[in-house]
């Protein structure tokens, strides 16, 4: 994830290390790593609290919609993210867009 | 129809909602397009193609690779959907123009550059613009070979052949369609067992009925009619249960759905335009309140200005008949003893005197003159104009008569000057005149003689 601070201000430390792990995460995902690989980081970084909860669910469901066996995990786990009370806006838009994305790649 | 539409119609319209809301209604349009492919596969071909097309709009009318990459997406749509509804030949200019849009894009990377999260470095590139015109190839292809062009079909198919992904599983899955259709059933048939190796068993997906569909196909052009057969029923009961009842009530549940809320945002978007036009008419009706009270003051004051006018007129013409009356006949026509008459007698004497005889006309015209002529008394005089008549003086009655005689000669000699007029009247110079007359008739006497019909009331 691109920091948006200025680009003479270096991001605080938290913000370099999420976005390290988040670029690992995704670069491990267009490489096709095991799922269960892809997994076991994101795992890691939420126990570490480098991403929260529910940034962990929606990066497990992706995780698990790169195959057709995983599409049904992969939307069960956006639908109960879609059921959760303090859900932003912006996360609801995110996880809605990904469902439909699912939908549309195993409908046809 | 496949089980997935449901969900891309029910989480589509929820995430436009919320891009709506968010004020980011552009990166729900793939999605919309989307949702149109799916209205078309559960029956509701015009919307959904309307939806494809409006999305397709909206997207070439924006720079930057965002757009390019969505409206190749979104033409993907369409041409998927031009294919359930079996219009081969629709397809190819979609296909055409995504190829195109490659070209253009591969040409000149740089015009593209925005910050999407999905824009292509410069080593990825290559394999962005290849796959996507591979697949468009492999559509083409298609769309040809299913409508009986098979020469077109061939030189397509051989262009995708060239393409660095004829040989990967993900472009011979995007061309496997084409094969039976060209009679390439053993290609076929061996991509299908690496397929159904990938896949496993039998799945709730439309693809693997018509993988089914195509073995029976390439088994009875072999003659091996008893695995047609058994390929044949899997396929039947595969399609029963992807056109199950349950599903149709599902689609109908959800086609409820979407028209209302197809039918929410339509009243939302009329109850803005009605809020607009009542805004516009309140301030249009009162802007012609406000001119007609202005009308109606302006109206009010001339009416009023004319009254009084006309009332001064008719005041001034009672009191000449007054005076008139008061003088005795004798006192006009014969020698009178002048001396024995009232004040307003010597007053209409002289009044008569004056006027018949063109008196007023003389500039030096003054009460020695007049006492001189008539031999009458400075006092006696005086006394004639100040208490027998409405004017103040002899130069008050000298002034009015001058004038009036002035404003008759603007109006019957309009070849006549004003300072011609001014010395026939006998005013002494044209700018005591000038200034009197307007201190008279409220206008200069150039404005009186062109319009001196509307004062034929006060020059009696």
């Amino acid at each position: 994830m691109a920091s948006c601070s200025h680009p003479a201000v270096p991001p605080k430390h938290a913000d370099l290390e999420k976005d390290s792990v988040l670029q690992a995460i995704s670069s491990m995902m267009l490489k096709e790593a095991d799922t269960e690989d892809v997994i076991s980081v994101v795992d890691s970084a939420e126990t570490a609290g480098v991403i929260d909860n529910l940034h962990a669910r929606l990066i497990r469901a992706k995780a698990y919609g790169r195959t057709e066996s995983g599409f049904l995990q992969a939307r069960s786990i956006c639908e109960e993210l879609l059921q959760d009370p303090h859900l932003s806006p912006e996360d609801e838009a995110d996880i809605l867009e990904y469902l439909c994305y699912l939908c549309v790649i195993f409908a046809g | 129809m496949r089980t997935d539409d449901l969900g891309e119609v029910e989480y589509g319209l929820r995430f436009v909602q919320v891009c709506e809301s968010l004020g980011d209604s552009m990166r729900a349009v793939p999605v919309q397009a989307d949702m149109g492919s799916s209205l078309v596969r559960i029956g509701r071909d015009e919307d959904g193609l309307l939806k494809i097309n409006d999305a397709i709009s909206k997207l070439d009318g924006e720079k930057g690779f965002f757009y390019l990459d969505a409206g190749i997406k979104t033409r993907k749509s369409l041409i998927r959907t031009y294919i359930d509804l079996e219009r081969y030949l629709d397809v190819v200019p979609v296909a055409q123009e995504i190829i195109s849009r490659l070209e253009d894009y591969a040409a000149a990377p740089e015009a593209y550059a925005d910050s999407s999260p999905n824009l292509p470095g410069d080593h990825n590139r290559p394999g962005y613009v290849d796959f996507y015109t591979a697949q468009a190839l492999a559509f083409i292809t298609y769309a040809y070979a299913a409508e009986g062009m098979r020469k077109e079909a061939q030189e397509y198919n051989a262009r995708f052949e060239k393409t660095r992904y004829s040989k990967t599983f993900g472009g011979r899955k995007m061309i496997s369609s084409a094969w039976p259709l060209l009679g390439e059933y053993d290609r076929m048939l061996s991509f299908y067992d690496e397929l159904q190796r990938r896949w496993g068993a039998d799945t709730l997906h439309a693809d693997y009925a018509i993988m089914l569909e195509n073995r029976a196909l390439a088994a009875k052009s072999k003659g091996r009619y008893r695995e047609a057969l058994g390929y044949m029923q899997r396929y039947s009961s595969l399609a029963d249960k992807l056109n199950d009842s349950q599903n149709k009530a599902m689609i109908q549940d959800y086609v409820a759905k979407y028209r209302y809320q197809e039918q929410k945002m339509a009243l939302e978007r009329e109850r803005v335009a009605v809020r607009r036009s009542r805004s516009i008419a309140l301030g249009a009706s009162a802007g012609a309140l406000v001119c007609l009270i202005l009308l109606g003051i302006i109206l009010q004051y001339v009416i009023l200005v004319r009254r009084k006018n006309k009332a001064l007129v008719s005041q001034i013409s009672e009191n000449v008949i007054l005076q008139r009356e008061k003088v005795d006949a004798s006192a006009l026509n014969g020698n009178p003893e002048l001396s024995s008459l009232s004040d307003a007698q010597l007053f209409e004497y002289l009044r008569y005197e004056i006027v018949t005889n063109n008196l007023y006309a003389d500039s030096r015209l003054d009460r020695q003159f007049l006492m001189d002529r008539y031999h009458l008394s400075k006092e006696r005089i005086g006394s004639a104009f100040s208490h027998g008549s409405p004017y103040q003086s002899l130069a008050a009655f000298l002034n009015v008569v001058r004038l009036k005689k002035a404003a008759k000669m603007l109006s019957s000699s309009p070849e006549m000057s004003i300072s011609d007029v001014a010395s026939a009247c006998g005013f002494s110079s044209g700018s005591l005149f000038a200034r009197n007359f307007k201190q008279y008739f409220a206008l200069t006497p150039t404005e009186f003689r062109q319009n001196p019909s509307s004062f034929k009331d006060m020059v009696k």
